[in-house]
């Protein structure tokens, strides 16, 4: 259904049992992938989405029901079940719909790239596993590899007339390299590169990569155990601190569930040279957000401005409560929350590389952060892939451990790169902290 | 009986299908017959019906209600070495239809043309699983909403009258009912329902600039009562005198050490440092290091493993598993020599292995793949104080929190909590910090096995979605692992 029959049949339900107030947020995707295994194609699959929450206020309460069913007989029900529930009054909180959802602001059109055919997809794969493959003899297999694209739809609904829509779309390709030398440890190494469609990947940079660490993986050492600086690739970075959100996350403050206290807001966590920025917009953001699963406008917000905590993200709910507008970052759920769309850390001023340093660490890439993570804790003790510099020459870590406490790492900041990377998980520079703990593997 | 494929497509509607029954045999007896017509080796339908149910309690409040309904069917489609997968999320034989078209499309597969004569498969009875294990009625004798509501707020008040410096609480109650039919050109017809919950309880104290989060949760499949039978005091009272102990504790110090895991959730170790590469989904690409070594020593002497779905009432028990196999029993580790692999149907067709009833998936979004179900080293002989009083200077690993595993056998898992253990003592309490080792090397120092075998639930996630596991052992002793302190 497109978005004007669904709020058609939604209102016309609604009205029939007696509800007046409504909104509902979703997503309708499409998704190819393929993946190869010694020079033959192994898997290809494509995956049809649609998921979307339906919201029923009442004056008291409310009712939230998630489902996948958006014809007609599939909304009536989970209209009539969202009511149900609203009826519970289990809940204390009645959320209402505000005349944020109904601001007027133009989403730009989108021209999406068509559908790339599988084979190609597979044939362009195929080609990457054998260049990489043939360039060492260590390169055994790539046992995980994936190229695939992702298109769809974001919408939003409500029963005062708010109807907003936008549309996304990536391609990505990864390979994940197993190398193993005569005599040394099995390695691996893992390349990652997204672009807007399969014509924009960077494919050759993709496999050149790949070599490269390949190749570098296979002369190790191991880190030497102790408390050191460490030099972060922006990615570890900024994967590392969005798994401590609940500092800027204005619902979990509420609930007792931060780092922060409420009236933490405007104290300083982090070293004055760190700021870091919320851009739903970002020009380097793949997919620009419009709006949020309330329909409010995502905005630009500053996070952390000179080390200073100066905003949250909020929804409707959590603003009230602040005495602040809700910043369009709500999530939908039974329990709205919210969440960042992109971050960006604005450049530092330095310019020396890391690996002038005899025993600097340079952590590249972090793993497990469902398990190392103590997100109420603040404690992490995570997996890395790194390197450290070993008489002016840059050398692959064995395997080792970093460990710390978020709000330690954030004061212990003692410098920041000059030059921002995109990264998948934000844009942001190197970053230099103090004191962090490296156990060797 | 044979069709014409000109005459197939037009004699599927959108009507969406609401119930999987034995009737369902001829039309997907036909969508089969032409999968196979148009080239196809194999072919499997899963189709899928599922509703959950999410409850949660915070800080002595109800905080969210949260029932969720799904369908879908999933196709997959395989010729010669190469799988196709495509899924949707309307449930009908019309979408059905369209799944099977791009299926073919994307396998490189013509649909046979009009005039194409279509044999259909002819689907054996329904093996019906469900009726079997009279699981119709789980919907009907669940707890209401409500009942769930105030159970798990009532839990959630006993935790701030028992827990000390209490800053927040969260408890959720999940309720996931799951309802699948298979059919496949081999003959497979085959239909299940599931019913999996969990209760899951946090307590969050926060006391003279000390931070302490302490988490347990309990699981149960096929028993609509579960809910209604948790032991809400007991699970209180373990999570109180947790936090008492960890509050004020001290980090853990890097190092290598000596390790007691306890019993229960410690099986973790065992479920990524090993249970993962004795996937036919690891050995199938030569990417576990244990591919060649069946029939050879791999583990300590001490250690025997099982990776099975049939204890009653486990978190990871099936009756049958999602390519329509009933559940086996498989024996992995016994005394160290590695004796079998965990495979789904395509993982034994590329490895030879035998199939063993673990090809699962987490929904009809995704293949089916070879996967853990209740994954337990056997209990051994010694008690667990012997296990203690074996180390000089080392770490009790108390709870355990998840984990993962690479390609090159390098396993990581994080300890909630723990004790440091002197001259075969607990002496103070530690927190949380993350162990890592390659799975080769610390399943042969795995050296002694108490007597006291516990399963808890869990869940695991991996290329075919997140499923329902249990991990379990008893008390073990590891004689060195690396442990990422402060």
């Amino acid at each position: 259904m497109q978005k004007e029959q669904i709020f058609e049949h939604l209102s016309k339900e609604a009205q029939k049992i007696g509800i007046s107030e409504w909104d509902l947020s979703g997503s309708s995707s499409l998704s190819t992938s393929v993946a190869v295994m010694g020079g033959k194609v192994d898997k290809i699959q494509t995956r049809d989405a649609l998921s979307f929450g339906l919201r029923v206020m009442t004056k008291e309460s409310f009712g939230y029901i998630s489902s996948s069913d958006l014809s007609g007989p599939g909304l009536s029900k989970a209209l009539k079940l969202a009511k149900d529930i609203a009826e519970l009054r289990l809940t204390d909180t009645s959320p209402h719909l505000t005349a944020s959802s109904m601001e007027k602001f133009a989403i730009p059109e989108r021209k999406l790239a068509p559908e790339t055919d599988v084979r190609q997809l597979s044939q362009k794969l195929l080609e990457m596993e054998r260049e990489v493959l043939k360039a060492d003899p260590a390169f055994k297999k790539i046992p995980y590899n994936g190229i695939g694209e992702y298109s769809g739809k974001r919408f939003y609904l409500n029963s005062i007339g708010s109807m907003r829509e936008e549309s996304f779309q990536n391609s990505w390709v990864y390979l994940y390299l197993l190398a193993e030398a005569e005599g040394k440890k099995a390695r691996k190494t893992y390349c990652y590169e997204q672009a807007l469609s399969f014509a924009d990947l960077q494919i050759s940079k993709c496999v050149q990569d790949t070599i490269n660490n390949g190749k570098f993986v296979l002369d190790y050492v191991p880190a030497s155990t102790g408390k050191r600086q460490i030099c972060f690739h922006p990615k570890a970075f900024l994967t590392l601190l969005s798994a401590f959100s609940n500092i800027w996350n204005a619902r979990l403050i509420l609930d007792g569930k931060s780092l922060v206290k409420k009236d933490q807001i405007g104290a300083t966590f982090a070293s004055p040279s760190f700021s870091l920025v919320d851009s739903p917009r970002h020009p380097f953001h793949l997919n620009p957000v419009w709006f949020d699963d309330e329909g409010v406008k995502a905005q630009e917000m500053s996070i952390f401005e000179g080390g200073v905590l100066r905003n949250l993200v909020h929804n409707e709910e959590t603003a009230r409560a602040f005495d602040k507008r809700a910043t369009g970052n709500a999530i939908s759920g039974p329990r709205s929350s919210a969440s960042h769309h992109y971050l960006s850390v604005p450049a530092g001023t330095r310019d020396q590389d890391w690996g002038e340093e005899q025993g600097a660490v340079y952590v590249e890439e972090l793993h497990a952060l469902h398990a190392g993570i103590q997100s109420l804790q603040g404690s992490f003790s995570l997996p890395f892939d790194g390197q450290i510099a070993v008489d002016g020459k840059k050398r692959s870590i064995d395997s080792g451990l970093i460990s710390g406490d978020i709000l330690s790492l954030l004061q212990n900041i003692v410098s920041i790169g000059k030059t921002c990377e995109v990264t998948t998980a934000g844009y942001a520079p190197k970053i230099w902290v103090d004191e962090i703990s490296v156990t060797a593997g | 009986m044979t069709y014409l494929a000109g005459g197939i497509k037009n004699s599927f509607d959108h009507k969406i299908i609401e119930s999987f029954h034995d009737d369902l045999r001829k039309d997907f007896g036909i969508l089969l017959g032409l999968a196979r017509a148009a080239g196809a080796d194999f072919a499997e339908f899963f189709l899928e019906r599922r509703s959950t149910f999410r409850a949660s309690s915070q800080n002595q409040k109800i905080a969210a209600i949260n029932p969720m309904l799904e369908t879908g069917i999933g196709l997959r489609i395989r010729k010669g070495t190469e799988d196709a997968f495509v899924c949707g999320s309307e449930l009908s034989l019309y979408s059905a239809y369209k799944l099977l078209q791009r299926c073919l499309e994307i396998a490189g597969l013509d649909i046979p043309k009009n005039s194409s004569l279509i044999p259909e498969v002819n689907l054996g009875p329904l093996n019906d699983y469900a009726s079997l294990h009279k699981k119709f009625d789980f919907e009907k004798q669940l707890p209401g909403t409500k009942e769930v509501a105030e159970r798990i707020h009532d839990l959630d008040l006993k935790l701030w009258k028992q827990v000390k410096f209490i800053e927040s609480s969260g408890v959720s109650a999940f309720i996931d009912h799951q309802d699948i039919l298979v059919l496949s050109t081999d003959g497979v017809f085959a239909r299940d329902i599931r019913l999996n919950q969990q209760v899951m309880a946090n307590a969050f104290a926060f006391e003279s600039g000390d931070r302490c989060d302490v988490r347990e949760s309990v699981g149960g499949t096929s028993d609509p009562t579960f809910i209604q039978k948790i032991k809400s005091d007991a699970l209180v009272d373990q999570l109180a005198k947790r936090s008492a102990e960890m509050l004020h504790a001290s980090y853990v110090e890097s190092g290598e050490y000596p390790v007691v895991l306890g019993n229960g959730f410690g099986g973790v170790i065992f479920h990524e440092a090993c249970g993962h590469l004795l996937e036919t989904t690891s050995v199938r690409k030569k990417s576990s290091p244990f591919t060649e070594l069946k029939g050879q020593k791999i583990a300590h002497q001490a250690v025997t493993a099982w990776d099975e779905g049939l204890t009653e009432n486990a978190y990871g028990s099936i009756s049958m598993d999602d390519e329509g196999m009933p559940a086996q029993r498989t024996l992995l580790i016994e005394n160290g020599i590695l004796k079998n692999f965990l495979a789904d149907r395509n993982g034994s067709l590329e490895t030879q292995h035998p199939r063993t009833g673990s090809g699962r998936r987490q929904d009809y979004r995704f293949a089916p793949t070879s996967r853990m179900r209740n994954t337990f080293i056997a209990a051994g002989t010694y008690s667990p104080e012997d296990l203690l009083s074996s180390v000089d200077k080392g770490i009790y690993a108390l709870k355990l929190g998840g984990g993962s595993v690479e390609p090159t056998g390098d396993f990581n898992f994080a300890i909630a909590s723990a004790w440091l253990i002197e001259k075969g003592k607990l002496t103070k309490p530690l927190k949380g910090a993350t162990a890592i080792g390659k799975g080769q090397e610390v399943l042969e120092r795995i050296s002694m096995c108490a007597n006291d075998l516990e399963l808890v639930p869990g869940a695991c996630g991996s290329i075919s979605g997140t499923i329902w596991t249990t991990v379990g052992q008893p008390h073990i002793k590891v004689d060195r692992l690396t442990i990422g302190g402060r």
